[in-house]
């Protein structure tokens, strides 16, 4: 296996020079794999426990008929015969893909662009921007869903209440009742709140960049702009690649948000999948077909991740360690 | 024996019924509490009871304050059963109720909405307490004449009845009603839709209806409004599975009607928006001149500004020209039962009798079901969040009405 004879590029102090097909040392740097294994065993066992056993309980529920209580029957792949003519399912896939491509544009895009300026000379008290515009992130997201859906509302919101002041009365809407715009509503929220994750996140990744880089590009005669585009998008390009990861998958499963600001509506304007399947359980109690829409929304966002993932892996087999 | 105890429990609860008047129902409570008193146990009993009220409402909901005034009074006066209550809002119980049930722990004493039943049975979960009914003519004969239709199934009862109200009462302030014209609320619907015009024309909303959840359009309005178009026996013919459907000719024109409504402008523009607390406060406000609500509304009008509250009167909705139903009907009846758990197994005991309390307005007013209160949950659902659609015009009566019968379709073919 080989797990104790690894490449060194720098030597250390503590190791003895490497020589060909001689094995390191066991200490506190290089522990025996079988330590290894024994350290990760209680986050398998909760990770196996919390995750793997209920996807695969699901799968099986997926192929039964189950309203909670004693009666269940198998009915193989009626589920997903019906799960895939079901409409509002595809309509809040619809919404997801809405949802995850402005959160794209919105939150990652912006804090790219926010991380951008917080690395210029020009900006002062950058641990205080990245504390505030860290900071929602931490809130709970049923709490930014109830405010916001103050912020939106018709005669007392936060939006309107300035139109009026401002004398532009007559572009007050009923922001949350439109359902042509309400996807557009209900992601401005998301958005907000997880701006600064990814901000911290591309922050991170900029400042393993070397500064000798910017200095010969500056010579050269490169502007901001092109600094940014050129220098410092392609240097985090692994990062963004996780960043992409994790807002995907992060807006598939988007629940808290849209359950506490429209419950899905008006009608299924703003349903999504997540709180498609928590409305088949606790109110249609239709649990086989509810376990069938959970595996359905699991091989989505796979696929999704998979399809985003093809023109990184370009981009991985350069950077190879 | 623990069935006993339960059972008399069970009818303790059963006396309180939502009234405005609060004396009434101590009243009751206390008649009750001292025959059930002469069923002492000795043995000490221990219940576990879930429901979707909660003490921090007693005092402004009248079912509230009578139903722990029992509970406490039964408490007192049998010290050797005790009763561990715990209370959640509605949301939140109907996700806990059926989890416990998937979990195969359910309490031994659940509320129980009529929508739930069908599936409850089927599943074991409520047991069959017909034969302690039977066995206590006065104490069955007590309550309201089809009381248990909500909550039988073929032929067997499955809960008590706790609370009788009605879904469908028009609240409205004849102030602002007078000034456009009308000393009385309008009983034919011809007038409803031209005073929905004035109103307009004037710059008020007529109707404020907060539909976010989206069951007021359902249980307030289409319950009672869909009664006077199709009729008594069409919506009977729905629940006992007698060949009547949705999309029959009355229920869509009952669904035309709702968004002809809607479409003249009658409701707030942000009907799908606000919740069914926040349209009290544009009632309150005078932002709107009437509301259509429940029995319930009448213990939240004890804190409206005092100018609304001596200005409201209540009304029934207006017949429809051409309809079939009767004008003084109004969706009502038990919505909510008090249910055993099928854990408690016990033998049976003979327990003191009750009565119910009639509220002035029901005596000349005959029930009519409420929708969510005996139909399928899952049509209701498909029903509400359509309704949600409808009365934005996005969807129009006949689409509606083949979603709904979609959905029974294959709540019929289980």
């Amino acid at each position: 296996m080989g797990c104790g004879y690894r490449h060194t590029y720098t030597r250390t102090p503590f190791l003895p020079l490497k020589r060909e097909g001689v094995k390191l040392k066991k200490s506190a740097l290089h522990p025996k794999s079988g330590t290894i294994l024994a350290y990760m065993l209680p986050t398998f066992l909760i990770y196996t426990f919390v995750v793997i056993v209920p996807i695969i309980s699901a799968i099986r529920l997926s192929f039964y008929n189950w309203s909670g209580g004693k009666k269940i029957t198998y009915i193989g792949l009626n589920n997903y015969v019906a799960l895939l003519k079901d409409n509002v399912f595809w309509q809040s896939f619809r919404n997801n893909i809405t949802i995850t491509v402005l959160c794209f544009i919105g939150q990652i895009g912006l804090a790219f662009i926010l991380a951008s300026f917080l690395q210029t000379r020009m900006i002062k008290w950058k641990s205080f921007h990245r504390i505030v515009a860290y900071f929602p992130a931490t809130i709970s997201a049923v709490v930014v869903g109830f405010v916001w859906s103050f912020v939106y509302n018709y005669d007392y919101g936060l939006i309107n209440t300035v139109l009026g002041i401002l004398n532009l009365s007559k572009w007050a809407k009923p922001w949350l009742d439109n359902p042509d715009s309400i996807m557009y509503a209900v992601s401005i929220h998301i958005i907000w709140q997880y701006i600064g994750f990814y901000m911290v996140i591309i922050l991170a990744a900029m400042a393993s960049i070397e500064k000798s880089i910017y200095e010969m590009a500056e010579i050269d005669g490169a502007s901001g702009f092109q600094k940014a585009i050129s220098i410092t998008l392609p240097m985090i390009k692994n990062t963004l690649a996780v960043t992409v990861m994790l807002c995907i998958s992060g807006n598939m499963k988007i629940f808290d948000h849209i359950y506490t600001m429209t419950g899905g509506g008006p009608g299924n304007s703003s349903m999504v999948m997540a709180l498609d399947v928590y409305k088949t359980t606790f109110i249609k109690s239709q649990y086989g077909y509810a376990s069938a829409m959970s595996v359905g929304i699991l091989v989505l966002s796979m696929l999704l991740i998979f399809i985003t993932r093809i023109p990184t892996m370009s981009w991985r087999k350069e950077s190879d360690d | 024996m623990v069935l006993a105890v339960v059972l008399s429990v069970t009818f303790l609860f059963a006396a309180c019924t939502s009234n405005p008047v609060t004396e009434t129902s101590q009243t009751a409570t206390s008649s009750i509490s001292s025959q059930a008193s002469s069923s002492q146990v000795s043995t000490p009993v221990e219940l576990t009871m879930l429901g979707h009220q909660s003490r921090s409402v007693i005092g402004e909901s009248a079912f509230a304050t009578g139903f722990f005034a029992a509970l406490d009074k039964f408490t007192a006066d049998n010290p050797n059963i005790k009763v561990t209550y715990e209370g959640l809002d509605q949301t939140a119980y109907q996700t806990k109720i059926t989890a416990l049930g998937a979990a195969d722990d359910m309490p031994d004493l659940f509320m129980l909405k009529g929508s739930w039943v069908s599936n409850f049975v089927d599943n074991g979960w409520a047991i069959d307490v017909t034969a302690d009914l039977d066995a206590d003519a006065t104490w069955k004969d007590a309550y309201i004449k089809g009381g248990f239709d909500s909550v039988t199934r073929d032929g067997k009862i499955y809960g008590i009845p706790q609370e009788s109200m009605t879904t469908s009462l028009v609240y409205y302030n004849s102030k602002m009603w007078a000034d456009i014209g009308y000393s009385e609320f309008p009983t034919k619907w011809s007038d409803l839709q031209e005073a929905a015009k004035k109103f307009k024309a004037k710059g008020t909303t007529a109707f404020v209806m907060g539909n976010k959840a989206n069951w007021p359009a359902e249980s307030c309005w289409l319950s009672t409004l869909g009664d006077r178009v199709t009729g008594t026996d069409w919506t009977n013919s729905i629940i006992n599975k007698k060949g009547a459907k949705f999309t029959d000719p009355d229920f869509v024109s009952a669904l035309k009607t709702f968004q002809d409504f809607a479409k003249l402008g009658a409701f707030n523009v942000n009907i799908n928006s606000i919740d069914d607390t926040e349209q009290k406060t544009v009632y309150f406000k005078k932002d709107a001149a009437a509301i259509v609500n429940g029995t319930w509304f009448i213990s939240d009008m004890s804190s409206a500004p005092a100018d609304v509250k001596a200005d409201t009167k209540i009304a029934l909705l207006p017949s429809v020209e051409g309809g079939k139903g009767d004008a003084k009907a109004a969706s009502g009846g038990p919505a909510w039962f008090l249910s055993l758990s099928s854990k408690v197994t016990d033998d049976k005991h003979k327990v003191p009798a009750l009565y119910n309390q009639y509220k002035e307005l029901m005596q000349s007013v005959a029930a009519t079901p409420i929708y969510d209160a005996s139909m399928e949950s899952a049509v209701i659902e498909a029903m509400n969040v359509g309704l949600q659609e409808l009365l934005i015009n996005k969807k129009t009566p006949e689409q509606l009405a083949a979603e709904i019968q979609k959905e029974q379709d294959i709540v019929d073919a289980k």
